[in-house]
């Protein structure tokens, strides 16, 4: 968990230098491609400049500047000559040098002196003004409020240029006022005022969008670095379990041997011994029976608790007679019941039959939580009642196993059903037992899809439940799992 | 006197549990290791073999799969013992043709059961 968290915390991206860094560089990304695109619309925008220029001194400048004479106007010359000399060199720098910050310049000054040549070839008409007008807005397209300043220059320069010694070729006109370029250049510069704010708000918001994908780059790596933790942590965990469960195996088969050969001589001794009578050895070898024997448990149950963990444990539910797997138990722990004179009540509902379950775990549960009110009870009774009720859609068997015996607080039965924590310390001593029971108990309860619990008080008994569904879930799916 | 031949590789395992066996009125051989279990079974034809499962060379499981698959041998009914313990074990036991099955340590009274009922 702690590992994880902080991973969370480090990957804010405003504060990462890195996220910064990304930014500013898709953003001059942004630009680029912006530069290289316009460049070459303006490429394509000279090549039909000039033939529009030819077509236009072809068509106009013959009619309207020399009557009906078929000569050749001087004009038709100037667009074919002029008109390339303005839109080849320009249009070569957008191919072979796009996206250079001088391309953009000789393209603004280019474009703006074809917007003059094409009014004098047009008679300074005022309509084809609005070449300037357009061009000025075409060259907005860069996003560079920068290329608009040449370009402006150059368009008033050429009004106050022409104005004063061609004024026909710009506004028509024999004679104008040396003033008109001033009114020119002054609509000219309205023009730049909007263009330029929206220069500077699309600038912004690819900015915006830079830091937003930043960002998300940002996250989406650090997530997938998480992720790739996590598979990591998980896959080493799985290792681990694997491991531990194979450790506990093989350690089980390792201390099963010589216990073996530990319980069968003291069982022999205290055989050979019982046959000369006074012997006095007879209670000692009991003695190491009953260590062996408690040792046994507590690597049979730790085993269970592994296999359990480890997910091993499989549950085969067949169709099994409760009262006849109950019958069993009751034989099992009449021993232990008697040796506490205690009284053993059994009361099975009338509704309970058969359940379709797995039958020893059953069993283990059962056997386990009654051998251990017997064991904790003197001079007292242990009542075993059985019944079945529905809980939601499924139908439980309910078994309560209660006594009247020692009891435990609030403090104690929090605690257990977890492994080795017995009631307290002294009462392994005082009454036996691995410490692994219950946990085990209620583990197998929820491999089982069933729950247990407890009610109990100090000096008044204890009693526990335990609901196991009468029928698996899906009686297939859990073969499968046992299968495997 | 029906006679027993105890397969146990683990000398004290083998010991003990030959030495009770001998206590309960039965004739007892042993075996070491699952190829002299394999030839002592046809030279001595015992009335029932306890057979460990981990033994070295041929293990427990092969060898009891060469006894019932032998028609010399088959009819010797077979108690495997495992400290395994597990289910698998005693699945696997029986697959081979083990007539029955006892985990380690045993419990003395209930394998002298498990023998009475096989003799």
């Amino acid at each position: 968990m702690d590992p994880v968290t902080p991973l969370i915390a480090d990957s804010s991206p405003a504060t990462d230098p890195g996220v910064a860094a990304r930014a500013v560089e898709l953003c001059q990304d942004y630009e680029q491609k912006i530069h290289v695109r316009t460049d070459r619309l303006f490429a394509g925008l000279m090549g039909l400049q000039w033939v529009a220029g030819v077509l236009f001194a072809l068509w106009v400048s013959p009619l309207a500047w020399a009557g009906g004479t078929s000569r050749t106007h001087l004009h038709v010359w100037a667009a074919l000559f002029l008109g390339g000399l303005l839109s080849v060199f320009p249009a070569a720098l957008a191919l072979l040098r796009p996206g250079e910050r001088s391309t953009r310049y000789v393209i603004a000054v280019a474009q703006m002196l074809m917007g003059a040549l094409l009014i004098h070839l047009t008679g300074g008409r005022i309509e084809t003004h609005f070449h300037v007008f357009g061009s000025l807005a075409f060259l907005a397209f860069y996003r560079d409020w920068r290329v608009l300043v040449p370009a402006t220059v150059v368009v008033a320069l050429d009004h106050l240029l022409r104005g004063y010694f061609f004024p026909q070729s710009v506004y028509g006109v024999i004679a104008a006022s040396p003033w008109r370029w001033l009114e020119h250049a002054g609509w000219v510069v309205f023009e730049d005022v909007f263009l330029l704010l929206s220069v500077y708000r699309s600038i912004r918001e690819m900015r915006d969008r830079a830091e937003r994908t930043a960002a998300l780059e940002h996250q989406l790596r650090t997530r997938a670095v998480l992720v790739e933790d996590l598979r990591k942590a998980q896959k080493q965990a799985e290792v681990a379990s694997r491991a531990k469960s194979d450790f506990l195996a093989s350690m089980s088969h390792e201390l099963r041997t010589p216990l073996n050969a530990i319980i069968l001589y003291s069982e022999l001794l205290e055989e050979e011994a019982m046959d000369r009578p006074g012997d006095q050895s007879v209670e000692d070898l009991r003695k190491i029976q009953s260590a062996g024997k408690h040792l046994l448990e507590l690597i049979n149950g730790i085993l269970d608790l592994s296999k359990i963990e480890a997910g091993k444990m499989s549950v085969t539910p067949e169709e099994f007679d409760v009262r006849s797997m109950l019958s069993d138990v009751v034989d099992t722990v009449r021993p232990l019941v008697h040796k506490n004179s205690n009284r053993l009540t059994v009361n099975v509902a009338d509704s309970v039959t058969t359940v379709n379950a797995d039958v020893t775990k059953t069993r283990q549960i059962v056997l386990n939580l009654v051998s251990n009110a017997a064991k904790f009870t003197r001079l007292g009774s242990v009542t075993i009642d059985v019944t079945r009720s529905s809980g939601g859609a499924r139908d439980y068997i309910e078994f309560r196993i209660s006594d009247t015996g020692v009891g435990m607080t609030p403090e104690q039965t929090r605690r257990i059903f977890e492994p080795f924590t017995q009631a307290d310390v002294t009462t392994a001593r005082k009454y036996g037992g691995t410490g692994l029971g219950l946990a085990i108990v209620s583990s197998l309860c929820q491999l089982m899809d069933g729950s247990i619990s407890v009610d109990s008080r100090p000096d008044a008994g204890s009693r526990f439940t335990v609901l196991l569904p009468v029928q698996p879930l899906q009686p297939a799916e859990n073969h499968a799992d046992a299968a495997a | 006197m029906p006679r027993i031949m105890i397969v146990e590789d683990n000398e004290f395992s083998r010991d003990a549990l030959a030495r009770r066996l001998v206590r309960r009125g039965f004739e007892v051989a042993v075996a070491c290791d699952g190829l002299q279990a394999l030839t002592a079974a046809h030279e001595s034809r015992p009335d029932l073999i306890l057979m460990d499962l981990g033994l070295p060379g041929i293990d427990g499981w092969e060898a009891t799969r060469r006894l019932k698959a032998d028609a010399a041998t088959q009819h010797i009914p077979v108690i495997v013992l495992s400290a395994h313990a597990m289910v698998t074990d005693r699945e696997l036991a029986l697959a081979v043709g083990g007539d029955d099955f006892d985990a380690k340590p045993v419990r003395f009274e209930r394998l002298l059961e498990k023998i009475q009922a096989l003799l």
